[in-house]
C-alpha cells in the first residue's frame, strides 16, 4: 500500500542523451571561443524568456511603448499617452478627488455584491435541493438572466430615488443571478452516492446542505461569485454614472464630458483596480475556506 | 466548528446507540418495476415475486449476471429504493424508508473529500446523541479494526483505493448496525488488493456480528464470504437457486484453494449463473 504524502524523487528534468557509439559526434572545437559564447548567450536569453512572468511583462511594456509613440502624434483629446495618464493619475490623487470616489465605489460594491452573495447562495441552495422550489423560481431567474438589466435602472430610480440605496440596488440586481444559477447547478450536481450515504445514516436535510451539498458546490459558488463580481462592478459604475453622478462613475462621466481624456483614462484604470482587488479577495477567501476545491473542474454559467 | 457531530435534528427511531443485535431479513413476494422511456412502453419488471429469508447473523451474497436486479434488491432491503409489491421486513418491522440500524458500503468509497478519515467515519454517528469522548472512542475503535489507526487525520485523496474502501467499511460499522449491506465494494480494486481486503473484511465482519448482505458478481468472493449464496436469474429476475456454503467462518483464502467442496460449489454456481445447469 502506498504511503500517502510520499513521492518518488522526481527524475531530473532533462537527460543528456548518451552519444551513440561513444565518439560519433565531434566535440565542440576548443579553438573557437566566440561560438561558445554565442551559444551561452542564446541559452541565457532562452531561460529568461521561459521564466513565466517575462513574456506578460515584456508584452505590456512593448504595448505601452507603442501607445506612447502613437499617442504623441495624436490630438490628446482623442488619445492620452501613458505618461500623460500617469501624470493625471498623480494629479487627481493629489487634489483629493480620486480617493473618496474610489472608496465610495468600493462601498457600493461591497454592500451590493455582499448582499447578492448572501441572497444568491441561499436561493441557489434552495433551488438546488428542492425540485419544487426550482420549478417555482426558475421562470424569474431565467427572465432576469435574459434581460439586459441596465434597462431596469430608470425603474430603480423611480423606486429608490437617487443615491446610495439605488446604486446598491443596481449592483445587487446585476450580480445576484449568476450566483443563484451557479450555486443551484453545483448543489444539484452533488453525487448521488454521497446523498445515498447521507440517507443511510439518517442525516437531516440541514446537515446534508451544510456538510455535503454546500461544500460540494463551493467551486461552483466561487465561479458564480467571480462572474457576479464583474457584473456587480458594471452595476456600480453604471449606477454612479447614470443615477447619482458620484464616486468613480461620476468622475468618469465628468472627465468624459469635459474632454479630459488623460484624467478619464486614469479613472477608468482605477475602476479596473477595484475589480482586481475584488477578484484577489475572492480567491484568497476560496483558498481559506475550501482548499480542496480546484477551480479547473467547474463548468460555469454566465 | 463547535461540536460538529452534536445531534441537532429531532430524535429518530433507533437514535440510541444500539447494542449490535443481528437482524433477520424477510422478503415476501416482492416485485419491482421501473418506468421505461417512451409513451407506450410497458414498465420494465426487474424483480418479480421474490421471497427470501435471511437468518440472524448470517452472511448472504446475491450473485448474478449484470443487470439481473441484485443491486436493486439490495437497495430495496436497505430502504434506499421503494418496492412495488410484497413486503420486506427487518426484525419483523416493515421496511419503509431507511431502517434504524444499518450500515452500507457502496461501490465507490462515497467519502467526503473535505473531511478527514476520522470525520468521515464519525459522519455515520451524527444522529446518535453521545458525548464527544464516546464518539472519539468509537471512531478510534473502528479505525483500529480497519487497520487505519495511523490515518485518522488524512484526507481521503491521500489514501489508496483499498484504504478508502476500508474507511467506508469503518463508517458502515461505527454505529454497530444490525444489518450490513455491501454493494460490490471491491469491484473497483485490482486483484491483489481485492484478495487482501476480502481477508480483512471477513475478519472485521466476524467481530462485528451483523447480518450481512453482499452483492457481487465474483463467484470466488461469494464463496469466500458467505454462509449462503443467492443465485439470481435474468430480468424479470427471481431467485434461481440458493446454495449453502457449509464451511466455518471467517475463512482464509489459503484454506479454500485446494478445498474440493469449494471447487464443487464454484462449478455449480457458475453453471447456474450462466444457465448451463
Amino acid at each position: 500500500m502506498a504511503v500517502p504524502g510520499q513521492r518518488a524523487p522526481s527524475a531530473p528534468a532533462t537527460h543528456a542523451p548518451a552519444p551513440l557509439g561513444g565518439t560519433a559526434r565531434a566535440e565542440p572545437a576548443k579553438d573557437r571561443p566566440g561560438l561558445d559564447e554565442a551559444r551561452g548567450t542564446r541559452r541565457a536569453v532562452g531561460a529568461f524568456l521561459a521564466y513565466p512572468p517575462t513574456l506578460p511583462i515584456l508584452s505590456v511594456l512593448i504595448f505601452l511603448g507603442a501607445w506612447q509613440l502613437v499617442g504623441s502624434g495624436l490630438n490628446p483629446i482623442l488619445l492620452a499617452t501613458p505618461s500623460a495618464v500617469a501624470v493625471s493619475f498623480v494629479k487627481i490623487v493629489q487634489d483629493g478627488s480620486l480617493a473618496p470616489a474610489f472608496l465610495r465605489a468600493m462601498e457600493v460594491l461591497g454592500v451590493g455584491f455582499g448582499m447578492a452573495a448572501v441572497v444568491g447562495i441561499a436561493v441557489g441552495v434552495v433551488m438546488g435541493r428542492s425540485r419544487t422550489a426550482d420549478r417555482v423560481l426558475s421562470p424569474y431567474v431565467n427572465f432576469f438572466q435574459a434581460t439586459p438589466l441596465i434597462a431596469l435602472v430608470p425603474l430603480i430610480v423611480i423606486w429608490f430615488g437617487i443615491g446610495f440605496v439605488a446604486e446598491v440596488a443596481v449592483t445587487f440586481l446585476l450580480a445576484v443571478w449568476s450566483i443563484i444559477v451557479n450555486t443551484s447547478e453545483g448543489v444539484r450536481n452533488t453525487p448521488d452516492t454521497l446523498l445515498d450515504m447521507a440517507r443511510v445514516y439518517h442525516t437531516t436535510e440541514r446537515s446534508v446542505i451544510r456538510n455535503i451539498a454546500m461544500p460540494y458546490a463551493v467551486p461552483f459558488i466561487f465561479a458564480g461569485l467571480r462572474i457576479a463580481l464583474a457584473k456587480a462592478l458594471i452595476g456600480v459604475i453604471i449606477a454612479e454614472m447614470d443615477v447619482s453622478l458620484a464616486g468613480l462613475g461620476g468622475l468618469i462621466q465628468n472627465f468624459g464630458d469635459a474632454f479630459e481624456t488623460a484624467q478619464l483614462m486614469a479613472a477608468i484604470i482605477t475602476s479596473s483596480l477595484v475589480g482586481v482587488i475584488g477578484t484577489v479577495v475572492l480567491e484568497l477567501l476560496r483558498r481559506r475556506i475550501a482548499p480542496w476545491a480546484s477551480r479547473s473542474k467547474v463548468h460555469t454559467q454566465v | 466548528m463547535a461540536a460538529p457531530y452534536a445531534s441537532t435534528g429531532p430524535a429518530r427511531r433507533g437514535a440510541t446507540p444500539p447494542a449490535a443485535a443481528p437482524a433477520r431479513i424477510e422478503l415476501r413476494n416482492v416485485s419491482k418495476r421501473f418506468a421505461r422511456p417512451g409513451k407506450s412502453a410497458q414498465p420494465l419488471t426487474v424483480l418479480s415475486d421474490v421471497s427470501l429469508a435471511i437468518p440472524e447473523g448470517t452472511f448472504v451474497s446475491l450473485i448474478g449476471a449484470s443487470g439481473c436486479g441484485k443491486t436493486t434488491m439490495l437497495r430495496m432491503m436497505s430502504g434506499l429504493v421503494p418496492y412495488d409489491e410484497g413486503s420486506i421486513q427487518i426484525n419483523g418491522e416493515l421496511v419503509r424508508g431507511i431502517p434504524p440500524s444499518i450500515g452500507f458500503v457502496f461501490q465507490e468509497p462515497a467519502l467526503l473529500p473535505w473531511r478527514t478519515v476520522r470525520q468521515n467515519v464519525a459522519f455515520a454517528l451524527q444522529q446518535h446523541p453521545m458525548g464527544r469522548r464516546e464518539l472519539e472512542d468509537r471512531v478510534s475503535e473502528k479505525l483500529r479494526l480497519a487497520n487505519l489507526q495511523d490515518f485518522g487525520d488524512y484526507y481521503p485523496r491521500m489514501l489508496s483505493g483499498g484504504m478508502q474502501q476500508r474507511v467506508g467499511l469503518a463508517r458502515a460499522l461505527v454505529g454497530d448496525p444490525d444489518v450490513l449491506f455491501m454493494d460490490e465494494p471491491l469491484s473497483a480494486l485490482d486483484a491483489f488488493t481485492r484478495r487482501r481486503l476480502q481477508q480483512d473484511i471477513a475478519d472485521i465482519i466476524t467481530s462485528a456480528s451483523a447480518t450481512t448482505v453482499l452483492v457481487t458478481h465474483d463467484v470466488d468472493e461469494a464463496i469466500f464470504f458467505s454462509d449462503r449464496i443467492i443465485v439470481m436469474g435474468t430480468p424479470p429476475a427471481s431467485i434461481r437457486e440458493v446454495v449453502d456454503v457449509p464451511l466455518p467462518r471467517p475463512r482464509r483464502h489459503v484454506d479454500l484453494l485446494q478445498n474440493p467442496v469449494v471447487a464443487e460449489i464454484r462449478d455449480h454456481v457458475l453453471g447456474t449463473v450462466l444457465g448451463l445447469a
